[in-house]
C-alpha cells in the first residue's frame, strides 16, 4: 500500500477554489476536520471491490 | 377520561363514541402545550385556531350523524419540515424564514387530516434535518421530557418531545439516517421508518432524496399502526413514492408472532454501544422466544455508504445557501455541509454502488428470517451541549454517532419499528430496533404489538 500524501488543507483550497464558495479562515480547522473524518470514513467503501455488474441502486423513470 | 396520557386510539374511540367532544380533546391537549411547552421548546409554531375550527367541525359531522374518521379528534403534530399552509417551512433553519409561506399541506398532513386528526403545530428540529441530538442554534433545543436537561435526540427532536411529554399523542417526523428512530429511542416513544417509497414526501422539505423517508412517533403500537394506514397509498406529486397500493395493518396487528423467525443482529450490532443497550435487546429476544443470530454483511460499510451520500447530496442541495448566506446557517452543520461540498465525485458513485451491493446480501438474509432485533441508539441520551462521548473506551463526536445504529438499516430502505423497553426502573428511556424485509412493515408492527402486550415495550408520557 502507498504512503498516504493527501494533504488535506491544500486540496480543500483548491476545491473550494474551482467551486468559487468562500471557506472563512475561522471556518477552516472544523471543515477540515469534517474532510478528514469523511475521507476516513469513506475509505469503508472505496477498499470494498464490487463487480462490474454492480450498478447504482437510483431508478430513473423517464 | 382524557388526559394528556391518553393514546391517540383511546382518544378517537372517546370522540366517536360521543364520550368527549373534539373541542374537548383539542383543549386537553393545547392545554399541555401551554403548560409545558415553555420548558420543553418543542413546538415552533402552535396552530390553535385552525386546529379549533376543524375541532367545532368534526363535533358538528358527529352531531349530524356523519361517519368521522379512525383518527377523529386525535391532535397531531408536525416535524417543520412538512408544508403546513400559511407557514413558511423551516425546516429548523433560520433561513427559510424568509420563504413565502406553504401554500398547502403536505401530503401527509392531508391524508392525517383526511382521517380525523387534527393538526396543532409545528415541531422544532435540527437543522436542515442533520443532526441527531435535537439541538437547535435558532430556535435553542428540544429537551428530553424524562430529564430535560438532555437530549430528545434527532433530528426529529421537537417530535420526540412532544409526544414523550404527552403535549399530543401523535407527531410526524422524518428519518434519512435515523432522524425518527435517534428521538424515539431517546424520549421513549414507539417510532416507525416506513420502507423507503412507501409514504409519500410531497409536500415536505427534502434533505438527501435518496434516503429521506417520512413516518409517526407515538406511545403506543396501535397508534402507529392507525397513523401509518391513514397516511399510505401512491402519490403521483412524489417521483419517489412507490405506485402501491395501501395494506394496511391496523386490523393485522394482534395475529401474533407464531411462525416468525426472529433473529438478533451479532457482529457490528452487538460489538459496541453501552451494556443497557444489549440488554434491552436481549429482553426483547428473551420475551419472543428466540436465541438465534443473524450477521448483517458488511454493515459498517453500509453505514459509510450512507454517510457519504448524504453529506454530499445534502451539501449539494444546500451549494447556493452556503455560497450566499453561510453566517446564517448553524455553523455545525455549515461545516459538515462545506466538507461535504468538496467529496470527489467518484466517491459518490462509488457508495451508490456498493449500497445496491450490500441491499443484495441483506436481502437474501431475509430469506431465513422475518425480522432482525438490534439496538436503536448505542446510548440513552447525551446532556444538553455535550459534544463528545465514549463508547467502548473510544471518544466519538456525538452528533454524527447517536445515529450508528440506525444508519445501516435506512441505507437500503428497511422498514424499522423502534420500540421503547418498559423496564427501566426511573432510567433514561432505551429503544430496540424491529427490522423487517421491505415492504413488511407489518411483521414489524406485530412483533412491536406482542412485546407491548407482554408489557416487555411501552411508552408513557412524563
Amino acid at each position: 500500500m502507498s504512503q498516504d500524501t493527501f494533504d488535506a488543507e491544500a486540496y480543500l483550497e483548491a476545491t473550494a477554489a474551482a467551486m468559487n464558495i468562500a471557506i472563512a479562515p475561522d471556518w477552516k480547522p472544523a471543515v477540515l476536520d469534517n474532510l478528514i473524518r469523511s475521507r476516513q470514513i469513506a475509505q469503508a467503501v472505496l477498499n470494498f471491490p464490487l463487480p462490474d455488474t454492480v450498478e447504482p441502486a437510483s431508478v430513473f423513470k423517464p | 377520561m382524557i388526559d394528556f396520557q391518553s393514546k391517540a386510539h383511546q382518544i378517537a374511540a372517546a370522540i366517536r363514541g360521543g364520550k368527549i367532544s373534539a373541542t374537548e380533546a383539542l383543549r386537553v391537549s393545547l392545554a399541555r402545550i401551554e403548560a409545558s411547552n415553555p420548558a420543553l421548546n418543542a413546538f415552533t409554531a402552535v396552530t390553535s385556531e385552525r386546529a379549533r375550527a376543524k375541532a367545532a367541525a368534526l363535533d358538528q359531522m358527529i352531531d349530524e350523524g356523519k361517519t368521522v374518521g379512525p383518527l377523529a379528534g386525535v391532535p397531531f403534530a408536525v416535524k417543520n419540515l412538512f408544508d403546513v399552509t400559511g407557514l413558511p417551512t423551516l425546516a429548523g433553519s433560520k433561513i427559510n424564514r424568509d420563504s413565502p409561506p406553504a401554500s398547502a399541506d403536505a401530503t401527509l398532513v392531508q391524508r392525517l387530516e383526511a382521517a380525523g386528526a387534527i393538526l396543532v403545530g409545528a415541531l422544532n428540529m435540527g437543522e436542515y434535518a442533520y443532526d441527531f441530538t435535537g439541538e437547535n442554534v435558532h430556535y435553542g433545543p428540544s429537551r428530553n421530557p424524562h430529564d430535560p436537561t438532555c437530549m430528545s435526540g434527532g433530528s426529529s427532536g421537537g417530535s420526540g418531545t412532544a409526544v414523550a411529554s404527552g403535549m399530543v399523542p401523535l407527531a410526524l417526523g422524518s428519518d434519512t439516517n435515523g432522524s425518527i428512530r435517534v428521538p424515539s429511542s431517546l424520549c421513549g416513544l414507539f417510532g416507525l421508518k416506513p420502507t423507503f417509497g412507501r409514504l409519500s414526501r410531497f409536500g415536505s422539505f427534502p434533505f438527501v432524496a435518496d434516503l429521506d423517508h417520512l413516518g409517526p412517533m407515538t406511545r403506543s403500537v396501535t397508534d402507529l399502526a392507525l397513523s401509518y394506514d391513514a397516511m399510505q397509498g401512491p402519490d403521483e406529486n412524489d417521483h419517489w413514492c412507490a405506485q402501491k397500493p395501501s395494506e394496511p395493518v391496523t386490523a393485522k396487528l394482534d395475529s401474533g408472532i407464531d411462525g416468525l423467525r426472529i433473529a438478533v443482529a451479532d457482529d457490528y450490532f452487538a460489538s459496541q454501544g453501552d451494556p443497557e443497550v444489549h440488554e434491552a435487546v436481549a429482553a426483547f429476544a428473551k420475551a419472543l422466544g428466540t436465541d438465534r443470530r443473524v450477521t448483517i454483511p458488511e454493515a459498517g460499510r453500509g453505514r459509510a455508504a450512507a454517510y457519504v451520500i448524504t453529506t454530499v447530496e445534502g451539501a449539494n442541495l444546500h451549494r447556493e445557501r452556503l455560497k450566499t448566506r453561510p453566517n446564517d446557517f448553524d455553523p455545525a452543520v455549515r461545516d459538515r455541509f462545506l466538507a461535504g461540498l468538496m467529496l470527489p465525485s467518484d466517491w459518490l458513485a462509488q457508495a451508490h454502488r456498493f449500497r445496491a451491493w450490500y441491499r443484495a446480501q441483506v436481502a437474501e438474509l431475509f430469506r431465513d428470517v422475518d425480522i432482525i432485533l438490534a439496538p436503536a441508539t448505542p446510548r440513552v441520551a447525551p446532556k444538553l451541549g455535550q459534544v463528545m462521548m465514549t463508547l467502548n473506551g473510544v471518544e466519538m463526536p456525538v452528533r454524527a454517532n447517536l445515529g450508528l445504529f440506525t444508519q445501516p438499516i435506512s441505507a437500503i430502505g428497511l422498514p424499522v419499528v423502534a420500540a421503547p423497553w418498559a423496564e427501566r426502573d426511573g432510567k433514561l428511556p432505551i429503544g430496540v430496533q424491529i427490522i423487517a424485509a421491505p415492504w413488511k412493515e407489518e411483521l414489524a408492527l406485530r412483533v412491536a404489538r406482542q412485546l407491548e402486550k407482554n408489557g416487555i415495550a411501552a411508552s408513557k408520557a412524563v
